[in-house]
């Protein structure tokens, strides 16, 4: 029996599964069009928030907006009367990180009116009333906005206790840039690419840690809008690179912005004119998603990225055993999976040695048999066999905060095919089974004691074999957060193995990695080949550890 | 232009089978993968502006399903053995091979990417995304299974 022959039994969908499938398909389908009008808010769970309790934050203000409302609203559920004061703060981090918050604080009398009066018993003469006193009330608004920046640590009550209901909305596009369309409730797009999407959540402020970290800015500002608050951001990469942030606090929502290849001033004219509609119809906040649903989720995701994270990665590296690195013709153990006596197990009884590292301009030596299934000679050789020329980039990654990804360096290269010979021998008194074989090569370049591999940051400990390296005499690091990956014609590395296993000495082969037998005593020799910048010859090694655990062993292919 | 919820809708449709088997694997339990598409539809279209480009749409969408089931695992912690693995409706043990019931009680590295290699026909390159790790990996792990399998089998046919 073979293994393909688990196809045709593997049991296909239930119907009551499928069914359930269709079904809830449909019902999402329906509610996302029905929050469409919402401007596509996301769903919920409506496992039930409760605001978590305030704890005061410190801060050292870059820029900060004030917004004064008088809050009203539409509900019959709560209502305040009075003054609401509203902060935008924005903080810098790093260079290109930026800390978003609004604030919602109440003065003393409007906490005093607010729990003296029963809410239930607002009347719309009280609602009309204090709308009126909006003008007047935003100058002073606007002096104690300042006072209060001035005071970063002034008290504050900055829960907001959503609603179990509110008003359902939908956005009005005041401005359409030129050559655009609207092409759904939310989205705007045109036949050259440009695109434009806006995603709303409600607003709630019950979580202390509702500051926004956003990463990758490189350019921001605050602008006038129909919005109390609102600020444009351009990140450095991406496709939609430009976002505006827009607080509707008093309908409770806050609505973000995404464009693809639209000018700024396009960007901005087209936030600063969006408004909210209602519909005249209620909506289940449980079902929806909240602004804290998407600050939790947004900067879960950037702890990745901090250098704390990398360090410990760097860490890791360092406490494995220390990388070796060996050189041509010499033989030496590596622990390697294989099946012995019918068990699967790891044993150091393989060597490993390569006998030679041939440079060649063609690919005269290849054996097309051996080649994996997934690469096309076309694609890097000409019909008479010489290699096509390759794109290197060299781009420095960035922690969103400090320094952002970006190309330092880019050139035309020649094309190399490194060929290797490799030889494993079995020195075990068993025969081994099912051995694969694992190699990528891998670039060095070193600065300032950190050495680096293809993006991936070492301690000096961890790395005895590194030499500092510039590329061509260009400084390549750039900015405090130093990790550089090369790129060759779009594959991450120095070169790209060609996935090549020519084990026509033992005469097995099928352009895999996977070696069937090595009786015990015995050897095998097969060739593997890479593609490789011109270039980066001086600064090879060939990596025989897997991807899991790089840096295992190194041979020295330096050319 | 972002997948619309219609595309969507009949993506996961067109998907059904997929990620019922995919689930299925992961979870070893039909009421389980049920629970997990259900969820995993959800997340799928309250996420739909997630996704950066269309044409990998089926990716996000499977990638989705798999760390809910994963989710759903590490929240319910608990071993599967082979006793509490569920045999498909209405089909008595015996309508399944060997082969089959071999796969099952492999463990999760290996048993999913042998599901998804060779009864949905993804490539390693397409596993090694989904799962997050190298495509050298996950011939790895097929070669394990693999070898894994023909112990087992061996066995049983004698």
């Amino acid at each position: 029996m073979k293994m393909e022959d688990i196809k045709k039994e593997y049991p296909s969908i239930p119907d009551d599964i499928h069914q359930m499938m269709e079904a809830e398909t449909d019902k999402q389908i329906k509610l996302a069009e029905k929050r469409s009008s919402e401007s596509a808010g996301r769903v919920r769970k409506a496992s039930g928030r409760t605001s978590g309790s305030f704890r005061k934050k410190r801060w050292t203000p870059w820029r900060i907006a004030a917004a004064v409302l008088i809050g009203v609203l539409a509900t019959g559920t709560v209502a305040y009367a009075g003054t609401r004061l509203y902060q935008l703060r924005l903080e810098k981090q790093g260079n290109y990180g930026l800390d978003m918050e609004l604030v919602a604080e109440e003065t003393a009398d409007q906490e005093a009116a607010s729990t003296a009066s029963d809410p239930s018993q607002a009347s719309a003469a009280e609602t009309a009333e204090a709308a009126k006193g909006e003008n007047n009330e935003a100058a002073g608004a606007q002096e104690a906005a300042e006072t209060i920046s001035d005071q970063p640590e002034a008290q504050t009550d900055r829960k907001v206790t959503l609603p179990d209901t509110l008003e359902q909305t939908q956005i009005v596009f005041g401005y359409i840039p030129e050559g655009m369309e609207q092409s759904s409730l939310y989205q705007l797009a045109s036949s050259d690419g440009r695109a434009l999407s806006v995603i709303s959540f409600l607003y709630d402020e019950g979580d202390p840690d509702q500051v926004m970290h956003l990463t990758n800015v490189i350019e921001s500002e605050t602008f006038e809008s129909a919005a109390k608050a609102a600020v444009y951001t351009k990140l450095s990469d991406g496709r939609y690179d430009q976002r505006a942030y827009l607080f509707f606090a008093d309908q409770f929502r806050v609505l973000m912005l995404m464009a693809k290849d639209l000018s700024k001033e396009d960007v901005i004219r087209t936030a600063a004119a969006l408004s909210l509609e209602g519909t005249g119809e209620n909506i289940e906040t449980a079902d929806f998603r909240t602004w804290s649903d998407e600050i939790r989720d947004e900067n879960r995701m950037i702890a990745y990225e901090t250098p704390s994270y990398l360090d410990a990665m760097a860490t890791r590296y360092a406490s494995m055993p220390e990388g070796k690195v060996h050189q041509i013709g010499e033989s030496f153990p590596m622990l390697t999976s294989a099946t012995i006596n019918g068990e699967f197990t790891e044993t150091d009884a393989l060597l490993y040695r390569v006998d030679q590292a041939e440079v060649f301009s063609d690919i005269s030596v290849l054996d097309p048999a051996y080649l994996s299934s997934d690469k096309e000679i076309s694609d890097f050789a000409r019909e008479d066999g010489t290699l096509l020329p390759a794109e290197l980039h060299f781009y420095s990654r960035g922690d969103g905060i400090n320094c952002t990804m970006e190309e330092v360096y880019q050139t035309s290269v020649d094309t190399k095919l490194l060929y290797v010979t490799l030889t494993l021998e079995n020195t075990g008194d068993a025969d081994m089974e099912n051995v694969l074989l694992y190699g990528d090569i891998r670039p060095y370049l070193s600065r300032n004691g950190f050495d680096q591999i293809d993006g991936t940051s070492l301690t000096e400990e961890a790395a005895t074999y590194l030499n500092g390296i510039a590329y061509k005499g260009e400084d390549l690091y750039q900015g405090d957060f130093d990790l550089i990956r090369t790129q060759f014609n779009g594959h991450w590395g120095p070169g790209c193995p060609l996935q090549y296993y020519d084990f026509s000495s033992i005469a097995v082969g099928d352009g895999t990695n996977h070696i069937p037998l090595i009786p015990a005593g015995e050897s095998v020799t097969v060739h593997l080949g890479y593609l490789v910048s011109d270039d980066m010859l001086p600064y090879i090694y060939l990596d025989l550890g897997s991807w899991e655990y790089p840096l295992q062993n190194g041979i020295d292919l330096r050319q | 232009m972002h997948l619309t919820y219609q595309k969507l809708g009949e993506l996961i449709l067109s998907s059904e089978n997929t990620m019922y088997r995919t689930a299925f694997a992961i979870l070893q339990s039909k009421e389980d993968a049920a629970d997990a598409i259900q969820e995993a539809i959800v997340k799928a279209f309250s996420r739909i502006n997630s996704l950066q480009e269309d044409r990998f749409a089926k990716t996000w969408l499977m990638r989705i399903l798999m760390n809910e089931c994963f989710d759903q695992r590490r929240k319910r912690d608990r071993t599967i053995s082979l006793d509490t693995i569920s045999e498909p409706a209405d089909s008595p043990r015996e309508e399944y091979s060997e082969l089959y019931w071999a796969i099952s009680r492999l463990e999760d590295d290996l048993r999913i990417p042998v599901i998804l290699f060779y009864v949905e026909d993804y490539s390693t390159r397409q596993i090694a995304e989904l799962l997050e790790i190298s495509e050298g990996a996950v011939r790895k792990r097929l070669y394990r299974a693999r070898a894994r399998l023909k112990e087992e089998l061996t066995e049983l046919e004698d």
